[in-house]
């Protein structure tokens, strides 16, 4: 695997994201009155990429399609309540990241069984990761859960530093320096693995 | 841009691109099943969901599970109770899950988790006395499983941390052994089964156990609270501590289980259950779990049974009809609606025991009331069942067979029994 390129051009349409609530939700309109066509339509734009950011998350698929589906449901359930529904792709995102800190802090409480779920990947998949993607993904895994998924808003979903400010609540000068300091520890924790 | 930055991202999208555009499961929101609404019990636009969950409770507990009929209050036909004799022959011993004194009758459907402390209690199933009650060991505050196995001795118990339900608790199994002839006190001992934690995961339920008879495999069955997302069904290895996955192909077409309760052949090698999407048939599922596939279409036979003749299966129940332990026999509950009157149902509900070799059809009751089957023998010719209403706020319980009826000691708050 080649590791000396830059980023993708296409990494919106890759990850399924356009990286901005309101482009993301601008199908569904606040005045939209049948609002499971309202949550649908945000799911089909937008499920795949939190699948996946909950699957780079969890390292479970099936955890994470249970995660994504939760956070749905609760914004089904939520959305007569939503104060802006504009804004309810920011609302499902960070309904995502609750999920995943949950799911990880039962499986670490008790031993869960990652294979209890569907394969995480298929034979083919499999053979085609290679071992530095795992141990990165591995060293990301292992960072605080703040630092983890400032990490993955930002060079996954390629987020703003507000939009990861909004969806973790916590402050943009927070953002950035839980980045860096993410970055150190992740560069740290790669060397270490290398030596 | 630095390298480390370079690497992650290029990582991070590897990753995900591990999880292609068509596995995104589809989302359905019918009003009727979107989920639980935390602390209440009740599904989002849909009926109280206190039916098909507890009765799937205590399905789960026993393997058996429930079709309503009824017991008391009944006219006429009741057959008067036999001497303890009759139950001489009946499985020595069965469980209940009961909830802690002071509770009083609170969450209904608590047999896939529960919000109280519930505890076990091993009775003797000819003098009702009370051998053994067992607490769900720490970290665990109760007990949400219970089903018997084929020596009568052994229990698997499965434990829980207290939950309302959403999202659902993970569960540990144990097995439960008593010691007839220790002294009381010292008669029962619970081990850890070499299981993982089955997890709960999101949205997952554990909705069914199923130890074979050789006492080495454990099957359990997992629905997901949602349509469209595929029922798993799992083989733990005891011994070796491996597992095998199937996933059912098929999902339900509303808030139901996809799969039944399952019953182990007697070798140990099938396992039988029913499919339970079609609406108002039956069929059954004979799963090889010793075929090396571990593919569900592959590995199993379906087979499809006759109505009896003159009958119609209760539509609302998702859980009729029952498989029993020895996969021989199937009980049924079913409605003759000629004998519902203007005045109501007289001698409408009967539960019926199908010969699945021979196709013979036993009646074992007909009532005008609603009872719930909690538990049966092996050969389904003999059933442990609640009448007034559903565990725990059933009124009595009594042992019914053929010929006749022997009320039995449980408290009003017991929830699942296993035999």
């Amino acid at each position: 695997m080649e590791l000396d390129g830059t980023a993708p051009a296409s990494v919106p349409q890759r990850h399924g994201f356009t990286g901005s609530d309101r482009a993301g939700s601008a199908d569904v309109s606040p005045g939209t009155k049948d609002r499971a066509a309202a949550v649908s339509v945000l799911y089909a734009g937008h499920a795949l990429g939190l699948i996946r950011l909950a699957h780079i998350m969890l390292g479970n698929r099936q955890a994470a399609e249970d995660v994504v589906h939760d956070a749905f449901l609760g914004l089904y359930r939520r959305w007569p309540h939503l104060n802006e529904q504009a804004k309810a792709l920011g609302y499902v995102r960070s309904s995502v990241l609750n999920g995943c800190r949950s799911a990880l802090r039962r499986r670490s409480a008790s031993e869960f069984d990652d294979s209890h779920g569907a394969p995480v990947t298929s034979a083919e998949s499999a053979v085609l990761t290679t071992e530095e993607r795992q141990e990165i993904i591995r060293a990301l895994r292992r960072l605080p859960h703040r630092q983890r998924e400032v990490l993955a808003l930002r060079f996954y979903l390629d987020l703003p530093d507000d939009q990861i400010a909004a969806a973790m609540r916590i402050s943009r000068s927070t953002v950035r320096s839980t980045a860096h300091r993410g970055l150190s520890a992740l560069r740290r924790a790669l060397r270490e693995e290398t030596s | 841009m630095n390298r480390t930055e370079d690497r992650l991202r290029i990582a991070l999208l590897e990753t995900a691109e591990q999880i292609p555009p068509s596995a995104v499961p589809p989302l359905e929101l019918p009003d009727e099943v979107v989920g639980r609404v935390r602390g209440s019990h009740r599904r989002l636009g849909g009926p109280p969901r206190r039916w098909p969950s507890a009765l799937a409770a205590a399905a789960a507990v026993c393997l058996i599970i429930g079709l309503p009929v009824a017991l008391a209050g009944g006219k006429g036909r009741v057959v008067p109770a036999r001497p303890f004799g009759l139950l001489a022959q009946f499985p020595p011993y069965y469980v209940a899950l009961q909830q802690a004194p002071g509770c009083g009758p609170c969450a209904p459907d608590n047999a896939r988790y529960s919000t109280n402390q519930d505890r076990a209690v091993m009775q003797s199933t000819v003098t009702g006395n009370t051998l053994a009650t067992i607490a769900a060991p720490k970290p665990y505050g109760t007990f949400a499983f219970v089903q018997g196995t084929a020596n009568s001795r052994d229990f698997i118990l499965g434990a829980q941390r207290l939950s309302d339900g959403f999202p659902y608790p993970a569960t540990k199994l144990y097995l439960l052994h008593l010691n007839p002839s220790a002294k009381p006190g010292h008669r029962a001992r619970l081990t850890a089964l070499p299981v993982p934690l089955l997890p709960g995961a999101s949205s997952y339920e554990l909705t069914w156990l199923a130890l074979s008879p050789n006492g080495h495999l454990l099957a359990t069955i997992s629905t997901r609270a949602a349509n469209n997302i595929p029922t798993k069904l799992r083989v733990f290895d005891l011994v070796t501590g491996r597992s095998r996955t199937w996933v059912l192909p098929k999902w339900a077409p509303s808030y139901r289980d996809v799969a039944g309760p399952p019953s182990w052949s007697t070798d140990s090698r099938t396992l039988a259950f029913f499919d339970r999407t079609m609406a108002r048939s039956a069929e059954l599922v004979l799963l090889d779990t010793s075929a090396p596939a571990a593919d569900f279409s592959t590995d199993s036979r379906f087979v499809s049974l006759p109505r009896p003749p003159g009958t119609d299966e209760f539509s609302f129940l998702p859980d009729a009809p029952l498989l029993t332990p020895d996969s021989q026999h199937v009980i049924e509950s079913v409605i003759n609606p000629r004998e519902i009157t203007p005045r109501g149902p007289e001698d409408a509900f009967a539960l019926n025991v199908v010969n699945l070799r021979t196709g013979k059809v036993t009646q074992i009751r007909q009532h005008s009331q609603i009872f719930y089957v909690l538990a049966t023998d092996p050969s389904g010719s003999a059933v442990i069942v609640a009448t007034g209403n559903l565990p725990p706020f059933a009124k009595s319980f009594a042992i019914w067979t053929a010929h006749g009826t022997t009320p039995i000691q449980l408290p009003a708050d017991t929830i699942a029994v296993a035999w």
